[in-house]
């Protein structure tokens, strides 16, 4: 990365920490351990994303409205060379899986802007996606849920016929519907078309517990750090709502094995589920760090810090062992915000972060 | 993949018991560290667990339990066997089974 004149700039995204919670705070509060004067700002979808009005450790400098990703990389850029020339910055870190496709078409050009953005390859990308991963774990020897990933709702059917229902009916960015029944499966196929577009996947039903391993790719097929847990809570979404570090060879080789026949780069996760009796099954790959990312930060295994560090030429910063038995649970808070910080950012698409909360004040 | 710690060492602070995969925490309640599956036991499961885990045959775990408690043998032998099955459903706690 070019030397700059004034210090360095962030800009994260996906800020909303709802029912759903998005990477983009985690990703910030971790950065502001290491780095508390860093200026971060937010690249948001909404006038309503969360991590707008934060005010702690994931409070942002100032939040940005970018374009929706379906409409492709040429708007993206033309809104990030906009607030660019407003608001300079050198980093950018997106959180979100349906993003990543539009910066991987603008690496380049942001490069030559003078933004770095840590990517894996195209190539492994498209082989971690939700509808190749069945084949990667295949070739890989990696266990893997029966999978057929399709655009045809008549082969789906049939595919779900031979699993025997209830079966996971999937979106190709986000989403996974238990279905019941054909007809169910038939709902599901349209809404996801409609919403993510093709290809819809069905999945066979593993129960179990699921683990999850986050990590950092160092583009060579070796994993920088990584911390691996147990999913303590899970929504009814699946989403991890507390978890346990834990210490799992076996996981660990499966994991070892993925990042290096991939040789990926940059951040990632791993889901795995486990049935009594039966070993780890791989059942998604996300291309960043996940909402849970701050947690091992606060272990001492701090993945954005030590990722942008490396961004920035600086000195690598070291990464402790997360401690098995440490765990966290997540806890939703109301955060205060004004109407007249909406109305600005919904008119302009811009506003200024909110003041830190000092906490020796009222 | 960085290493993680040993699960051979001791919590320290914690009231965490050394043990090799298996961490006790008072007398009623055990982390698996692998499996991350922990589990609220009787004082009794706990005893066997800790004498299975300490390297205790498992045909003197009855005597143990028949001086701690003060129980007929027969009592001590029903409680072994009955707990012993009990582990041979849990995948994270089989290796004490049978």
């Amino acid at each position: 990365m070019k030397h700059k004149s004034r210090p360095p700039v962030v800009a994260v995204t996906g800020l909303h920490r709802g029912e759903n919670p998005q990477p983009g705070p985690a990703v910030t509060a971790s950065l502001r351990r290491r780095f508390p004067d860093l200026r971060i700002i937010g690249l948001s979808y909404d006038p309503l994303e969360s991590g707008q009005y934060a005010a702690g450790l994931d409070r942002i400098d100032a939040a940005y409205l970018v374009p929706y990703p379906r409409l492709g990389h040429q708007e993206l850029l033309k809104r990030l060379d906009a607030i660019a020339r407003k608001d300079p910055f050198d980093i950018v870190i997106p959180c979100l899986d349906s993003e990543i496709p539009n910066y991987l078409r603008l690496q380049r050009d942001l490069a030559k802007r003078g933004i770095s953005c840590v990517l894996p390859d195209a190539k492994a990308m498209q082989r971690r996606g939700k509808e190749n991963l069945s084949k990667l774990c295949e070739d890989i020897g990696v266990p893997t849920p029966a999978t057929r990933a399709s655009s045809n709702l008549d082969e789906l059917l049939v595919f779900a016929g031979s699993l025997g229902y209830p079966t996971y009916v999937k979106g190709r960015f986000y989403e996974a519907r238990l279905v019941h029944s054909p007809l169910e499966l038939r709902i599901a196929f349209d809404e996801l078309m409609q919403a993510w577009g093709g290809p819809v996947l069905v999945q066979e039903v593993v129960v179990g517990e699921e683990y999850d391993v986050v990590g950092l790719g160092d583009g060579k097929g070796g994993i920088v750090g990584s911390c691996t847990i147990r999913k303590m809570l899970r929504t009814k979404a699946g989403k991890g709502f507390g978890g346990v570090v834990i210490a799992d060879p076996s996981l660990d080789k499966l994991a070892q094995k993925v990042i290096r026949a991939l040789k990926w780069n940059g951040p990632f996760e791993l889901e795995f589920v486990k049935s009594p009796r039966r070993p780890h099954q791989l059942f998604e790959m996300n291309p960043r760090f996940p909402a849970w990312v701050d947690f091992p930060s606060q272990l001492g295994c701090n993945l954005p810090a030590r990722m942008v560090a490396r961004m920035l030429d600086a000195k690598p910063i070291p990464l402790a062992d997360c401690a098995v038995g440490q765990m966290y649970v997540r806890h939703c808070v109301d955060i205060v915000g004004n109407i007249a910080d909406l109305a600005q950012m919904a008119s302009t698409g811009e506003r200024s972060g909110p003041r830190p909360i000092h906490f020796n004040s009222r | 993949m960085r290493r993680k710690r040993s699960t051979a060492r001791s919590d320290n602070g914690t009231g965490a018991a050394k043990s090799s995969t298996l961490r006790f925490y008072g007398d009623e309640f055990i982390f698996d560290t692998v499996s991350g599956m922990f589990f609220r036991i009787s004082s009794t499961a706990g005893l066997i667990l800790r004498s299975l885990q300490s390297g205790t045959r498992p045909d003197r775990l009855a005597d143990e339990i028949q001086e701690r408690y003060g129980i007929s043998r027969s009592a001590a032998l029903r409680d072994v066997e009955l707990l012993r099955n009990d582990l041979a459903g849990i995948e994270a706690l089989d290796r004490f089974a049978p």
